[in-house]
């Protein structure tokens, strides 16, 4: 079974949850979050499938391929949202996560997911890969729980009496959220450092070879532990703990953007 | 004799001041007798009367033509009102609208703060007294199931009654958007005022977990602090308070700020930063505006509280549309079961009639057949069989004819007289 009418399902269910959750920030109704989040679930199903299905047509080689990589990136993104927001009624997250999520899954159906060459990705290549975007994508959720915060703080000061005023749990709540999704992410990108070391020496026979992306790596790995130490035991809590995840989500990005421009020879170039 | 309705003659804060209200108004005694000598009335079926003092409402059931007139007259009769009075004032409502009223009530649609919870308990009691007295039969006890149900199912799949409709309540779902749970969290009131109380008391009954009291008189604040089960401090030691309480309620007559930067800072910093929600009740002011530009100080005074309260106001009006959508469902479901309820003794009339032709044939003409006892059987089944499947199309037919809004009678009439039913 070809993966494509997955994708295209997968693209379509997460737009209609984009719309829905959009809707919701402007009218407000629980109806339409419900559809968002109903609509995110099943995207998610048919996104899981898509994956599997590439993987089991194309190898497992695929998952660095464009296609393998967005369609990845978009699950591990919904599946971190899933995980957090509907534990915490935070489906006002939704109308941000969502578009990222739709854009991801459009574009995993627009390259190509043929691998280039052949290498053995085995067990330990998988939990690298796989890992990886999941850490980043508890990241990239705190970041954006920390925006969602800064403008929550913001209206209870201005007595603003927004869709995020009325919508959203709690300050407190929300802190303790994203501290959550950066402890969940530190978890998974320690992981894949370490299925990554191992996989380098399967294939390099060395474990460290100062690249690019693996000094990247290290330097968020350090930023996040640096963030996490703060707020544990330096009392940098509040709108001070969200600056940081803002600051953890720059270096995140120019991790992404500067691997892909100086080891564009490299798998982690995504490009086959 | 007519169909039955279903109707509904009240009057409620939307269409009369409280004069006339409390004129109407039926208490303990009077209720009873009331709906005794109602449900006496010769072209009233069931009733029930629900009073409360934003509203009078009977519900009753009726075959007249007139449905209002005898309701009417009792009223005349029993408060001495004119009818002028309950023409300009009590509105008529009849079926789909009666019912449609009555869940929107139940559900407190139709309240004065909407989403109020106390008008689900006086729907409650109205049934149950009515269902002592035996006022009510099949047609209202369905009604006021139904629309207890309606009221739940709005209750917990809308915010109606979510968001706080009170300055006292405002304040303890700011508290929570600040602080989530209350649980373990400190409350200081600087002054008395009823106001500020209530908010303390409502603050200690989600979980907030200890009080102070700082008041210019030791012994108000001693006397107040027992009232809570808490601390009682002097206004000299305001500072050691501030740095211990996580959400401070100011209620003082004093002309000038109380909390200023000068005493609120230094135990902001004590605190090591942890935020501190501030409200100020007071008119004059008692807290400096100034120190809501501070981190993690948020302060809010009467009016920011009323400005919450009127955006919650809001947004129950916005959930009321959500809800209404709901009962729609249900008012739909409940006149389908009225109308066929209806035409369910003539049903039982056909089936009777039609069992009475197959005995009294088969009694003479079964003998002569000379059968085995299994036999006698098998023909008995069969005629049976015969009967289901020939009236099975007519008695759906007249169900489904009965729900229609047009035509329903003249169906209904036909239906008789075709099969020669129910002589009136």
């Amino acid at each position: 079974m070809s993966p494509e009418a997955f994708i295209y399902s997968t693209a379509v269910l997460y737009g209609i949850s984009t719309l829905h959750y959009l809707l919701y920030l402007i009218f407000r109704k629980e109806k339409l979050a419900t559809v968002g989040l109903y609509s995110a679930r099943f995207g998610f199903l048919t996104n899981l499938v898509a994956l599997i299905l590439l993987v089991v047509r194309n190898g497992s080689e695929s998952l660095f391929t464009p296609k393998g990589a967005f369609l990845l990136f978009a699950v591990s993104v919904v599946s971190i949202y899933l995980y957090f927001s509907t534990k915490h009624k935070l489906s006002l997250s939704g109308a941000f996560l969502m578009p990222w999520a739709t854009l991801f899954s459009f574009v995993a159906s627009l390259v190509s997911g043929v691998p280039k060459t052949a290498f053995p990705v085995g067990i330990v290549g998988m939990v690298h890969i796989v890992s990886a975007f999941l850490g980043y994508s508890a990241f990239i959720f705190g970041a954006l729980l920390s925006i969602l915060y800064l403008i929550f703080e913001n209206h209870l000061k201005k007595k603003k009496f927004s869709v995020f005023f009325q919508k959203l749990p709690s300050l407190s709540l929300i802190e303790s959220v994203i501290y959550h999704a950066v402890a969940v992410g530190f978890f998974f990108i320690t992981v894949s450092m370490f299925a990554g070391a191992v996989w380098s020496e399967k294939i390099f026979g060395t474990y460290w070879s100062w690249h690019p992306k693996q000094v990247a790596t290290l330097i968020s790995w350090f930023v996040y532990a640096g963030i996490i130490h703060l707020y544990l035991y330096g009392e940098w809590r509040g709108k001070r703990f969200c600056y940081l995840n803002l600051l953890g989500l720059f270096v995140i990005v120019l991790n992404f953007l500067g691997v892909n421009l100086l080891s564009s020879k490299d798998v982690h170039s995504f490009k086959g | 004799m007519g169909e039955l309705k279903l109707c509904c003659l009240g009057v409620s804060h939307k269409t009369a001041p409280v004069s006339v209200r409390e004129q109407f108004s039926f208490k303990g005694e009077e209720l009873e007798s009331a709906l005794l000598k109602l449900n006496a009335l010769p072209s009233v079926e069931e009733s029930m009367v629900l009073s409360t003092c934003n509203r009078v409402e009977i519900y009753f059931t009726t075959r007249s033509e007139t449905p209002f007139k005898e309701v009417i007259d009792f009223l005349i009769d029993e408060k001495g009102a004119d009818l002028d009075q309950i023409n300009s004032h009590f509105y008529r409502k009849v079926d789909r609208d009666a019912v449609r009223h009555g869940f929107y009530v139940a559900s407190s649609l139709d309240s004065m703060v909407v989403g109020e919870p106390q008008i689900v308990g006086q729907f409650k009691d109205a049934f149950s007294l009515a269902k002592e007295l035996g006022t009510i039969g099949t047609v209202l006890c369905r009604f006021c199931e139904t629309a207890l149900k309606v009221s739940k199912r709005v209750r917990t799949e809308t915010g109606i009654s979510k968001n706080a409709v009170s300055i006292s309540f405002a304040a303890v779902e700011l508290a929570k958007k600040i602080f989530g749970e209350l649980h373990g969290k400190r409350v200081a009131i600087i002054g008395a005022g009823e106001m500020a109380e209530l908010a303390v008391k409502h603050l200690m009954t989600n979980g907030a977990s200890e009080v102070f009291v700082v008041n210019r008189t030791f012994e108000r604040a001693q006397k107040l602090a027992q009232e809570f089960g808490g601390k009682a401090f002097p206004l000299t030691e305001l500072e050691t308070v501030l740095k211990m309480a996580d959400i401070v309620i100011s209620s003082t007559g004093a002309p000038g700020y109380v909390l200023t930067p000068e005493n609120v800072l230094p135990a902001l910093k004590e605190r090591k930063h942890r935020p501190m929600f501030l409200i100020d009740i007071a008119v004059p002011r008692d807290i400096d505006p100034a120190l809501n530009d501070y981190e993690g100080l948020y302060v809010y005074d009467i009016d920011d509280l009323q400005q919450v309260v009127d955006a919650n106001i809001k947004e129950r009006l916005r959930e009321a549309e959500v809800a209404k959508e709901i009962i729609e469902g249900y008012v739909e479901r409940f006149m389908k079961w009225l109308r066929e309820l209806e035409v369910a003794p003539l049903i039982a009339e056909l089936k009777e009639k039609a069992e009475s032709i197959r005995k009294e044939v088969l009694s003479k003409r079964l003998p002569k057949l000379g059968l085995t006892p299994e036999q006698e059987q098998e023909v008995d089944n069969i005629t049976r069989i015969i009967i289901n499947k020939l009236l099975h199309q007519p008695i759906t037919s007249v169900k489904r004819k009965a729900v229609e809004e047009e035509a329903r009678n003249q169906v209904v009439q036909i239906f008789r007289e075709i099969f020669g039913l129910g002589k009136e």
